[in-house]
């Protein structure tokens, strides 16, 4: 995916998923719909890391990520969407659930124009730790 | 207390109540949780807010709710009965009730969600009981006291939370991953 930084904004994939919002960096990121991806590899059930569950009706997507590990596919529910978002929307986690309470595919918070609070999460850390934990 | 959306209530220049004179009196902002009264020194109370959903973080202990946004800031939601190691009273309560408190501790604010606030007692220090019964076996505090005494209200049996300790606690407290 494009990552085109115009000023003081930066283009983020948005998750729309369980009702919840998840924003990511998309620089190495390729979505496409689950009924497309292919099957031959196994892909990680990323709504089970954001701790969130779908309903059967929502639609079902892959996410490519291309991390140090390779490429790596995840599973998601809901739908995604590019916004362009101002740098200072981003937020480092709280002092109480930093490095030390959160893992570090958690990278912050981002507060987007309709005042909704998401969570910034970082797939190719992600999968760096799920290709470790195996 | 009013609805008010915002109620700002921190009284900066206020000695810390383990440091005011003897004969001197202190204000706390009572309120209830879990169907029992908890009292904070009113110095350590930014405002006390209308709740807000807050935003669940993945990975996040169970000792946190998640993080809301007010005023510019982002402000982590402590799950207060479990660092207080009480249980939960499934009965529903009021919502029209509920509130968020923004308490300060060395300055790093921390949410709690309560049932509702009582109001602001005004209260001679000497009257506070150190006698506390048997609720600090939480693993959060370890030796430390987070409760500093009780007093009476009309409501019942007040016991005073120490917001300092409550943030030593999760300071110290890690979580192996």
């Amino acid at each position: 995916m494009n990552v085109e930084r115009a000023g003081d904004e930066i283009n983020v994939v948005l998750l729309r998923a369980a009702g919840r919002t998840f924003v990511m960096l998309p620089d190495k990121l390729a979505v496409v719909p689950a009924s497309e991806a292919e099957n031959a590899v196994e892909s990680i059930d990323l709504a089970e890391y954001l701790g969130i569950s779908s309903a059967r009706s929502e639609n079902r997507m892959e996410i490519e990520v291309k991390s140090s590990v390779g490429h790596v596919k995840f599973r998601a529910p809901g739908s995604v969407r590019i916004e362009s978002l101002a740098k200072d929307a981003f937020y480092r986690l709280p002092m109480l659930l930093g490095e030390e309470r959160c893992a570090g595919w958690v990278r912050g918070l981002v507060l987007l124009e309709s005042e909704e609070l998401c969570v910034w999460i970082d797939l190719a850390l992600l999968a760096e730790l799920d290709f470790a934990k195996k | 207390m009013t609805d008010d959306a915002v109620i700002p209530m921190r009284d900066a220049d206020a000695p810390p109540v383990n440091q005011a004179e003897p004969g001197a009196q202190a204000r706390f902002l009572v309120f209830r949780l879990e169907n029992s009264l908890y009292a904070i020194a009113t110095q350590s109370v930014e405002q006390a807010a209308l709740p807000q959903i807050p935003i669940r973080v993945p990975t996040m202990p169970p000792h946190y709710l998640g993080v809301v946004h007010m005023r510019g800031r982002i402000v982590t939601i402590i799950n207060l009965p479990i660092l207080l190691d009480i249980g939960h009273d499934e009965q529903a309560q009021d919502e029209r009730l509920r509130r968020l408190l923004i308490v300060v501790s060395d300055r790093i604010p921390m949410g709690i969600l309560v049932e509702e606030v009582v109001g602001i007692q005004e209260v001679p220090l000497s009257a506070l009981a150190q006698k506390t019964e048997g609720r600090e076996t939480s693993p959060f505090f370890g030796d430390l006291s987070v409760q500093e005494g009780q007093f009476d209200s009309s409501r019942g049996v007040v016991t005073v939370l120490n917001p300092d300790v409550i943030l030593q606690g999760l300071r110290a407290y890690k979580t192996i991953r």
